[in-house]
């Protein structure tokens, strides 16, 4: 049914004024917002991760995808209000070691040495893993050659998004993945044992760091980054003489590292803690996992940086929350063994200042539990990146 | 009796118009062409009831509609007709070279699904970085494809070397008709072909077994990314060395930097669409996007940077890369965003559909809401405006090479039949 001329004019006039008061409203309070939107998260237990620690029934105010406020028991009436009364808020999760978007995507097994790639260009953010990320709470992964090269490329670390046109990057270039796994021993090319590698490999830092009058080889163009400290190694490495060899690799070339897999992590403790070394665990490809779990624990207890990590699609995005769920049985707080997969990854990939824990000004990343999100009852509500509902 | 006097100003008319009649070139009466057709599209949006167009020396004399033609020329004449300017592929697959090949390709979802498909264009394979290749001596101007393209309108197309390279060539622009490549080519060595995505990845070898001695880089598009930005950094660090010092692949490169000549970007999916944007504001290079299905995502990006793109084939069977049904609609509807926007396309055909579906690819756009005034700048002028050829072919002007089409109907209509076909000075009919 449509209304009389005058009936119409009337309604230009309320959608004129309308509009108009919405402006001024946008204009007078959105102060450099996106849309001129601002988004109040309302009545929920948050878990901040960060100095406040844990806050209920707080507020969060989000302006133009950023923590603006987060403001104890009161409304903010320009705000559109979104109600999570009784419910929990932790931060978005941090994978600081996936393989999003397939195993054959990031893996040139041409060569050994492949320094010179970058892991953005093999992203695709329509693939089925962002999905399974997404909703798993996942917002941003670190994305990583795979271990089968001896030196695999550079990873690079993104704000996961469904939308191509919405790729966010933190860094382009993160770290530099260099394997001692056993994946990169072969029979037919070098190096086909561990030694080979570490000699291989330290004949390409001293090649790389005094060029003299070689030419520069594109390859290693990686390598030459990580000489000059531009970039740092993000080493795989799991079983204890792999380990042993990643830190005495580390001390020799006098380098600060993250050492990713690490299955017998538990057999080194001070030494960790002195060279500054920190721990990505990818805990549901072992064994034991009870065992990592333990150890694990008294790793953390030492001062350890460690953070788990999925290996996505090899291992599941809802082992994050699963594995601070087995850390917490261990006897770590809640808060603690909850950091181990928001803040922790984010201090290790050095983008915590982004991500990580909610605070002020920083990106408006969180996950809505039903309950307590280390009670396997609750189950995920939404999931927001930058403000923005991703998943449902 | 009153005198009539004559008002000066007709006076001076006539004089001029006696006078131009006298002055005007004596034209011969056996190498010229003149033709008469109901309505003319000149493809530049004009168009010309009762049109006259004069032909001499297979180029564009004269557009109008009244032309003293010399006693004994043969005027032809389409009385209820419809000419246009001859359709040019702005990128065209064919068979232009008598031996084809069969490779082994793989499906975007599922790599270890392989399939047997037919190559025809020319592959160097010695490296991924051929950039100085030129496929215009490979070309054998009798191939059957030729006169597939001219039967169906297509007088001009785009050719280049295939999709197995990173850097696979220079293209060229040619007449679909002629004696030798030579004498067909419009402009040679116009745009370098690039090939994004995982295509380069075939016949290198590795691929999920284990790798052996033939096993080279790229694998997959982080190989296909660092060989892209390889080529490109390298010549950057040679920025102080003059030209003399260069290798002609080199020079290319520097051409490319320059912006002297275009990169032609093949990027079917959004993911190599984002990677092409991304290397045109890393190296500010100039470039034209190629097959470009997925290009509604990035209309924005697109038009900031002045990209244009050619697009197509939708005519092709279904599933054969990532089509799934989301992504039909947009891409079927990417013509009338790309033409609301206003971004440079053109069409094109593959290894998959024929040539003669280039018409077809501009019906269906029509069909499904583009205007007609859009599809035929898309199919002329806009094609040759893409392509550096603007000068000599694309619109119906003075000057211009006489490729002319000449439909019994509107040319949109499936109905409508193609009478003739005109490539320079030859008067072909597409119907014996």
């Amino acid at each position: 049914m449509y209304g009389t001329a005058k009936m119409r004019k009337t309604r230009l006039e309320i959608f004129l004024y309308s509009s108009l008061v919405i402006s001024l409203f946008a204009a007078l309070f959105a102060g450099g917002a996106e849309k001129g939107e601002a988004l109040l998260i309302k009545g929920a237990k948050i878990y901040t991760m960060g100095p406040q620690g844990i806050l209920s029934g707080a507020n969060l105010l989000i302006e133009g995808g950023k923590i603006k406020k987060i403001i104890e028991g009161q409304d903010w009436p320009q705000a559109q209000v979104v109600d999570y009364s009784g419910k929990c808020i932790i931060p978005g999760l941090v994978d600081a070691h996936t393989y999003i978007s397939g195993y054959y995507r990031l893996l040139e097994n041409s060569q050994v040495v492949t320094s010179d790639l970058v892991a953005l260009a093999a992203f695709d953010p329509l693939s089925p893993e962002v999905d399974e990320a997404l909703a798993a709470g996942i917002t941003t992964a670190n994305l990583c050659p795979r271990n089968e090269n001896l030196v695999g490329g550079i990873t690079s670390i993104l704000k996961l998004s469904k939308d191509p046109r919405n790729l966010f990057l933190l860094k382009k270039e993160g770290f530099l993945k260099i394997s001692f796994a056993k994946d990169v021993e072969r029979d037919d090319r070098a190096p086909t044992s561990l030694m080979g590698a570490k000699e291989m490999l330290d004949e390409l830092m001293k090649n790389g760091g005094n060029q003299g009058d070689r030419k520069e080889i594109f390859q290693e163009r990686g390598i030459l980054k990580l000489a000059k400290g531009e970039l740092q190694p993000l080493i795989a490495a799991s079983n204890y003489e792999e380990i042993n060899t990643a830190l005495q690799w580390l001390s020799d070339w006098k380098k600060k590292g993250v050492i990713v897999g690490g299955e017998e992590v538990y057999r080194f403790g001070e030494e960790l803690h002195q060279k500054e070394v920190s721990i990505l665990l990818s805990p549901f490809l072992f064994g034991y996992p009870d065992r990592i779990f333990e150890k694990a624990s008294s790793l953390l207890k030492l001062g350890v940086k460690i953070a788990f990590v999925s290996n996505l699609p090899e291992g599941e995005a809802s082992g994050l929350r699963t594995s601070a769920l087995l850390l917490y049985h261990q006897g770590i707080p809640q808060e603690e063994a909850l950091k181990t997969i928001t803040l922790y990854p984010a201090q290790i990939l050095g983008v915590e200042s982004v991500v990580g824990s909610l605070e002020e000004g920083k990106d408006a990343d969180f996950v809505v539990f039903s309950g307590e999100p280390l009670d396997l009852s609750s189950k995920i509500l939404a999931v927001y990146s930058s403000g923005h509902l991703v998943s449902k | 009796m009153v005198k009539r006097k004559f008002n000066p100003a007709f006076k001076s008319i006539l004089f001029l118009i006696l006078a131009g009649g006298f002055l005007m070139p004596p034209v011969r009466a056996d190498d010229v062409i003149a033709l008469k057709v109901g309505t003319l599209l000149k493809g530049n949006g004009e168009a010309l009831k009762n049109a006259m167009i004069i032909i001499k020396d297979g180029k564009i004399e004269f557009v109008g509609v009244n032309y003293p033609v010399p006693k004994g020329t043969n005027i032809l004449e389409f009385k209820e007709s419809v000419a246009t300017p001859g359709f040019i592929a702005a990128n065209a697959y064919l068979h232009i070279s008598p031996e084809t090949k069969e490779v082994f390709t793989y499906s975007r979802e599922d790599i270890y699904e392989y399939r047997i498909e037919k190559i025809p264009a020319l592959n160097e394979e010695r490296s991924e970085t051929t950039p100085e290749m030129n496929l215009l001596y490979s070309i054998d101007p009798h191939s059957e494809d030729f006169a597939r393209a001219w039967r169906s309108g297509v007088t001009c197309v785009y050719l280049a070397p295939g999709n197995l390279n990173v850097y696979n060539g220079t293209g060229t622009v040619l007449k679909t008709w002629g004696q030798s490549p030579q004498n067909m080519a419009v402009r040679n060595m116009v745009q370098i072909k690039v090939t994004l995505g995982e295509e380069p990845a075939v016949g290198t070898g590795g691929r999920g077994s284990d790798p052996d001695l033939h096993t080279r880089r790229p694998q997959n598009r982080m190989g296909v990314d660092s060989i892209f930005r390889q080529a490109l950094i390298d010549l950057q660090n040679k920025s102080e060395l003059p030209d003399s010092q260069l290798n002609p692949q080199e020079l290319l490169f520097r051409k490319v930097l320059r912006g002297e000549i275009p990169l032609r970007i093949r990027a079917r999916s959004y993911v190599d669409i984002k990677a092409a944007l991304r290397y045109g504001e890393e190296f500010g290079f100039k470039w034209i996007l190629e097959e470009g299905v997925d290009a509604y995502k990035y209309l924005d990006d697109l038009k900031n940077k002045n990209v244009p793109v050619i697009y197509g084939p939708v005519y092709r069977p279904k599933g054969r890369f990532d089509f799934n049904s989301e992504n039909d609609f947009y891409r079927a509807q990417t013509p009338i965003l790309l033409a609301k926007k206003g971004i440079l396309f053109a069409f094109q055909n593959d290894s998959r559909s024929p040539i003669s579906a280039l018409r077809d690819e501009a019906i269906y756009a029509v069909k499904l809401g583009l205007d007609e005034e859009s599809a035929l700048k898309a199919l002329t002028f806009h094609a040759a405006k893409i392509l550096g050829v603007e000068d000599r072919i694309g619109t119906v002007e003075k000057g211009k090479d006489a490729d002319l089409l000449i439909f019994s109907g509107d040319p949109f209509s499936p109905s409508s039949r193609l009478e003739k076909v005109l490539i320079n000075n030859k008067i072909l009919d597409p119907n014996k």
